[in-house]
């Protein structure tokens, strides 16, 4: 589906003799196909001449993206930093695919780079920039190419790549009153304004992220809070965190620590995977497992280094010498797949909570796994801080840390802020996401997107990955360097990515005990108990097939080009009503401050019935009464 | 509340009307079929026919502005009370005579502007709106629509090296797209149609596939010109050939007066991909219809038979009125665009008795081959007597013959002129002796009007049929409360293909020009049909995408514009602006409509659309040349 992607910067070249130089990667997706480098610089020399030949009819001053479309790929094209291209050609056999969702992807991939590398023009030397970008963009673009539904998981939400989405729990349940301090005020008191790291530690971020079996719909899904104004860089990791939290459908230590990809897996495996649920088959399989390490797609892109790091250190560790058949005895046992459910089942419901990156994690792991440095910016001041993830059931906190606070690597500042962390987060489940409640389902859906904060509110349910059953090869998470040295041993199957090692997690809570540190997000057995709890359903759109929820967003994303090929001057607003005889209908609202999107199906004859009064004056009274309501109620904030 | 036409009735009184007809206050200026027997419009839109004309234009403008701004008073229930029609004009002028809007606002029975205008400035190189760019594949210029030619020559050199990197990897650049944070900038259209690329840039808010539709008009009138074989034989010999010297001044005219009218002209019928149609009654059309066929098959030119392939009488403004087809063909819309722009562009000079035989290549017809086209242009007939009355208001010194009708007559043999000349003469005549010249003529000045049609709150709409691929419309009014003594010619096609104007035609303060005043008026209506055609262009991507595919199999939008509150004004002392417009396609019509101002009330709008349609659709004899004339 991808052709190639490209990213140069034409100021490093100052005579036709260095052109080379501007070039700092080129990464085709067309397996044995070798381009020569003449032919990769007359390829970004064509994106240039027109970027170069459209600047002449205007300024270009200010302009972003560009797509040109060939009749057999589409070309996409932002600038980043004045003077950076990053280019990506998408075969056109893939029509389906907008631009805008290309666009978006760029955007995101490049936030995410600096996120975590810092911008590309402080870096020292173009060279040191191409390692670090095959090593973030390439796999990027690689697992894209691998499973193109990653591209449009967003929906039409990828018309603002900059804007980050927000969760809206339902404030005002019956037991907060009764709760005496909230769990926001307990938070600023115990973590942000306590004795001990009141100076380190810079801001605490706390997400929500739930995940379908617990509750279907968007609404509740993102940022429920962060502490310090001026996070210039807030989109940023929001959208990161989401985009971890999507395309591994759910984030774990290895996630985070950027050491997972999907990868094909082998015709001999699919046979395996087949039976995968049966687990006495996995054992006699080992051996099979022996070949992967030939089948990882890009192996070249990631520290292999790593796991031989880690034979050394285990080595160390235990005084043995190292060697495989040692790694994989200190891999936790796994207990069979039946008595992890059994004892679901048996067990109350417990809150799990641990670490996911944190100086916990086991001495052997790299220090990707104990701390995550990101590239922040507040007050547009961009420095570097040491992030750490926790989570809690289903909300992930992130405690950013200034970098000079050495108290993150005490093991009992870390106790205590667990605990901590637990108080609160604890207090948030109590009083806004406790699910008990009756809850309605919306039959209209809605997204505000505010251009001033940035802040997206949607309950439009995202286009989640969904495996075409058709589709060549089945993908498999693997967490790159460790995985392949763990297969070579006979009992194990499943990847490191998508089970956790420490097991006993959800028995008694122990944070630190567990062999690596290493954790998963989210209770993992929530299926079975999904029998007792109804997952809530956020609106009408969460009853639909996935595959019409795509083309509705499709449709969304040709609305929302009405409004970005608009040209009415800044001070009018433009609000449409657009109706299909497919059922939809969509109110749009584009102005200086907010853009609102909202959906419903007008087939449904209780909305079309009772028409509220008073609307009538405008587009939005001939939505259906509860749209309408949720608009006044908007407008009046 | 639909008035039911009924056309014998209408026939009856095709006798001029008398002064003492059932509405005096109606000057009687519309001798349109529509304009008799309908009841006025309860809300009017045009005031012209709902109240006398001022008598001294711009010294006492009782109503100052025709926007009706104040529309929304008269509700529903209201209108279909006919008895309170008197007090609610009475109410209406009372309203009116406080208004209290500044003058210059006086002049406008306009919309509001809403759209950014360009910011290019004058010296600017390149306009930053539009341009058009034809080259050869080999680099070579053939017309750019502005910019110098060193200039011009560098960036064709780009687009020439550009195409010929793809072409080798078997591709093709189709468009390029700029944005910023997520607002479309410019966009970019490029058409390879080898030996000939070309390129249309457009900062406005046309669609990839209106650009490429644009393309491919520029591209028929070369081939029309040069015919695709003769194109391809010219570059066949040798790649860098020059084709700026085989075209003649007037091509390159013509090519500027196609660029023009396509960026600031009214041309829904590119837009559309359609024609426009005169209004006619069905029993004058069936005559026209008639007449065409009995000259065809007349047993004198009965040997001849055979050699005309179709005939076409059209009125300005590239108003089709009748066509003679043989059965199972008919013509592409762009051919007709073509031939119609030929016709009203470049042949206006011809008097009445001059007779062109021409060679065109209808390049969808079949573009590697002419056909040869008996055009003769049909005479202002305004017979004195029984219609000079009724006419008293024209102007009689019709010297701009921009409005004359034309008879085409096309045949595939080149030695068949005086065939067609024979056939020709004979429809000339019969149509003088029956008065249909006439017909015609007043048939393209008024048209009808909004108040035709039960449709309130409108400001004007265009309705497609898609089945007849033609469409039609409200008249066009230049400001006409001030104009009764000016000049009706420059109705509707102004700026219009069909329509002579002179390279700076936006602006036409010629020195030529006797009457400064009417230029200010004449001007002003170009820059409100710029305006209205920009709407056009706006709600029609609300049903369509950027390829011009529609969103769905039907599809109903509405738009509305307003003041954001939360932006300060651009233009402190300009009236509020609420606009609303709707379009509407259906799998047998498409409906663009655009609202008065100050109306927002969503189910009126819809009620009137939906009368409009009804009207179309049960006048769809009248306004639409159903079959034609086929032999």
């Amino acid at each position: 589906m991808l052709q190639f992607v490209t990213v140069f910067n034409p100021s490093f070249s100052t005579s036709e003799d260095d052109a080379a130089k501007q070039l700092l990667l080129f990464h085709s997706f067309q397996e044995n196909e070798s381009m020569s480098l003449n032919n990769k610089l007359t390829q970004l020399g064509m994106v240039q001449a027109l970027w170069r030949f459209s600047g002449s009819f205007a300024d270009s001053e200010g302009i972003g993206e560009c797509v040109q479309e060939l009749d057999n790929a589409l070309l996409c094209t932002i600038i980043v930093e004045k003077d950076f291209f990053i280019t990506i050609a998408v075969a056109a056999t893939d029509r389906e695919t907008p631009a805008t969702y290309v666009l978006a992807s760029l955007r995101k991939c490049y936030n995410f780079f600096v996120l975590q590398y810092g911008s590309w023009s402080h870096f020292e030397s173009s060279k040191e920039l191409t390692d670090c970008l095959n090593e973030v963009l390439v796999p990027f673009w690689t697992e894209i190419n691998l499973v193109p539904s990653h591209l449009c998981y967003k929906g039409f939400l990828s018309s603002w790549p900059e804007f980050y989405k927000v969760a809206e729990l339902e404030h005002g349940s019956g037991q907060q009153e009764t709760v005496q301090s909230s769990w926001e005020a307990d938070l600023k008191e115990q973590i942000l304004l306590d004795d001990t790291s009141f100076l380190g530690i810079q801001d605490v971020l706390v997400y929500h992220l739930p995940k379908s079996t617990s509750r279907s719909g968007y609404k509740t899904h993102g940022l429920v809070r962060n502490f310090t104004p001026e996070f210039d860089s807030l989109p940023c990791v929001s959208n990161w965190i989401e985009h971890l939290d999507t395309i591994y459908t759910r984030l774990s230590s290895h996630v985070i620590a950027g050491n997972v990809q999907y990868k094909e897996i082998s015709e001999e495996e699919m046979a395996d995977t087949v039976p995968e649920n049966n687990e006495h088959e996995i054992e006699s399989t080992g051996q099979v497992l022996m070949n992967h390490g030939k089948k990882i797609y890009h192996n070249f892109t990631l520290p292999m280094s790593f796991a031989y790091d880690a034979v050394q250190e285990v080595g160390t560790m235990t005084g043995v010498s190292s060697s495989m058949a040692l790694l994989t005895d200190l891999m936790p046992k796994l207990p069979s797949w039946g008595s992890w459910t059994g004892a679901a089942e048996k067990k109350p419901k417990l809150a799990r909570s641990e670490f996911l990156i944190s100086p916990l994690s086991a001495d052997f792991l790299p220090d990707s796994y104990k701390v995550k440095k990101l590239y922040l910016s507040y007050g547009g001041v961009v420095d570097t801080f040491n992030c750490l993830f926790w989570y809690y059931n289903e909300v992930l906190v992130v405690l950013i840390f200034k970098e000079n606070f050495k108290k993150i690597w005490d093991k009992e500042y870390l106790h205590d802020t667990h605990f901590k962390l637990v108080h609160c987060i604890s207090k948030l489940y109590a009083s806004h996401l406790n699910y008990n409640r009756q809850s309605v389902t919306d039959n209209f859906c809605y997204a505000s997107i505010s251009k001033k904060t940035k802040q997206i509110k949607s309950s439009f349910p995202l286009c989640k990955f969904q495996q075409k059953p058709e589709s060549a090869s089945p993908l498999e998470l693997v967490v790159s360097g460790l995985d392949e040295f763990l297969t070579l041993g006979p009992n194990r199957k499943t990847s490191v990515a998508t089970l956790n090692p420490s097991q006993q997690l959800s028995d008694e809570p122990a944070p630190g005990n567990a062999t690596w540190g290493l954790s998963l997000m989210g209770s993992i057995f929530r299926k079975e108990q999904g029998d007792e709890l109804k997952p809530l359903v956020d609106t009408f759109l969460d009853y639909m097939p996935a595959e019409k929820l795509q083309q509705l967003h499709l449709d969304i994303v040709r609305f929302i080009n009405t409004l970005t090929t608009s040209k009415r001057s800044n001070d009018i607003k433009e609000e449409k009503l657009i109706k299909l005889n497919n059922g939809i209908l969509c109110f749009l609202c584009d102005n200086s401050e907010e853009t609102i999107v909202l959906v419903e199906n007008w087939f449904n004859k209780s909305t079309a019935k009772h028409k509220m009064r008073g609307g009538k004056h405008t587009l939005v009274g001939h939505m259906g009464p509860e749209a309408y309501q949720w608009w006044k109620k908007v407008i009046q904030l | 509340m639909v008035q039911d036409l009924c056309e014998d009735y209408i026939d009856d009184r095709q006798r001029p009307q008398s002064k003492t007809g059932p509405h005096t206050a109606a000057p009687s200026l519309l001798p349109s079929p529509f304009s008799v027997g309908v009841t006025q419009p309860t809300t009017s839109v045009d005031f012209t026919s709902s109240f006398p004309a001022p008598p001294q234009p711009f010294l006492e403008d009782l109503r100052p502005s025709n926007s009706s701004v104040y529309m929304d008073m008269a509700s529903e229930r209201q209108s279909t009370i006919t008895s309170h029609r008197d007090l609610e004009r009475e109410l209406m002028q009372s309203i009116r005579s406080l208004d209290l809007m500044p003058r210059s606002h006086a002049v406008s029975n306009e919309i509001p502007s809403i759209f950014e205008t360009a910011h290019g400035s004058p010296v600017d190189p390149l306009p930053q709106e539009k341009q058009f760019f034809i080259l050869s594949s080999a680099g070579k210029p053939i017309y750019s629509m502005h910019g110098q030619d060193e200039l011009v020559m560098g960036l064709m050199g780009i687009i020439y090296t550009v195409t010929n990197y793809f072409k080798v990897s078997d591709n093709k650049v189709k468009s390029m797209v700029n944005s910023c944070g997520g607002r479309v900038q410019q966009k970019f259209v490029f058409l390879d149609k080898s030996p000939i690329i070309l390129m249309a840039m457009s900062a406005r808010e046309e669609s990839v596939n209106d650009l490429l539709q644009q393309l491919d008009f520029l591209y028929s009138y070369l081939i029309s010109t040069v015919s695709r074989r003769q194109l391809t034989r010219l570059f066949s010999n040798r790649d860098n050939f020059d084709l700026r010297h085989f075209l003649t001044a007037t091509d390159f005219h013509n090519l500027n007066h196609i660029c023009d009218s396509i960026a600031y002209g009214f041309n829904p019928d590119f837009l559309l991909g359609a024609l426009r149609c005169l209004t006619l009654r069905k029993s004058t059309r069936q005559t026209l219809h008639n007449i065409m066929l009995s000259h065809v098959q007349h047993p004198e030119v009965a040997a001849d038979r055979g050699t005309i392939l179709y005939g076409i009488i059209v009125a300005p403004g590239g108003q089709l009125c009748s066509v003679l087809r043989p059965r199972g063909h008919t013509l592409h819309t762009t051919d007709l665009h073509l031939l119609f722009s030929l016709i009203f562009n470049q042949y206006q000079g011809l008097q009445d008795d001059q007779e062109l035989w021409l060679p065109i290549c209808f390049p969808k017809f079949n573009s590697s081959g002419f056909l040869h086209c008996y055009i003769r242009l049909l005479p202002h007939q305004i017979t004195q007597g029984k219609t000079g009355e009724q006419h008293s208001n024209l102007p009689q010194n019709n010297t701009d013959a921009s409005n004359k009708a034309a008879l085409v007559l096309i045949s595939a043999q080149r030695e068949s002129f005086f065939a067609m000349k024979k056939i020709g003469q004979g429809i000339v005549t019969e149509l003088l002796n029956k008065n249909l010249l006439e017909t015609i003529t007043a048939a393209s000045r008024f048209g009808f009007t909004m108040a035709d049609i039960p449709a309130k709150f409108v400001h004007h709409f265009i309705y497609k049929s898609k089945k007849h691929v033609q469409y039609v419309m409200p008249r066009l009014d230049m400001l006409n409360f001030y104009k009764s003594d000016f000049d009706l010619d420059s109705d509707d096609d102004n700026g219009s293909v069909f329509s002579i104007s002179d390279r700076n035609g936006l602006a036409s303060s010629g020195p030529d020009s006797l009457d400064p005043h009417l230029d200010l008026e004449k001007s002003k209506h170009k820059a409100y049909l710029y305006k209205l055609m920009r709407y056009y262009t706006h709600i029609r991507n609300n049903a369509v995408d950027e390829e011009g595919v529609p969103f769905n199999r039907s599809t109903l939008t509405f738009v509305q514009w307003s003041n954001d509150q939360a932006q300060p004004s651009e233009f402190p002392q300009g009236e509020a602006v609420d606009m609303l417009s709707l379009v509407w396609l259906t799998p047998t019509f498409e409906l663009f409509l655009i609202c008065n101002n100050g109306v927002s009330d969503r189910n009126a709008v819809l009620k009137s659309a939906k009368n409009i349609v009804d009207w179309c659709r049960r006048n769809e004899d009248r306004l639409f040349v159903k079959n034609g004339a086929i032999f």
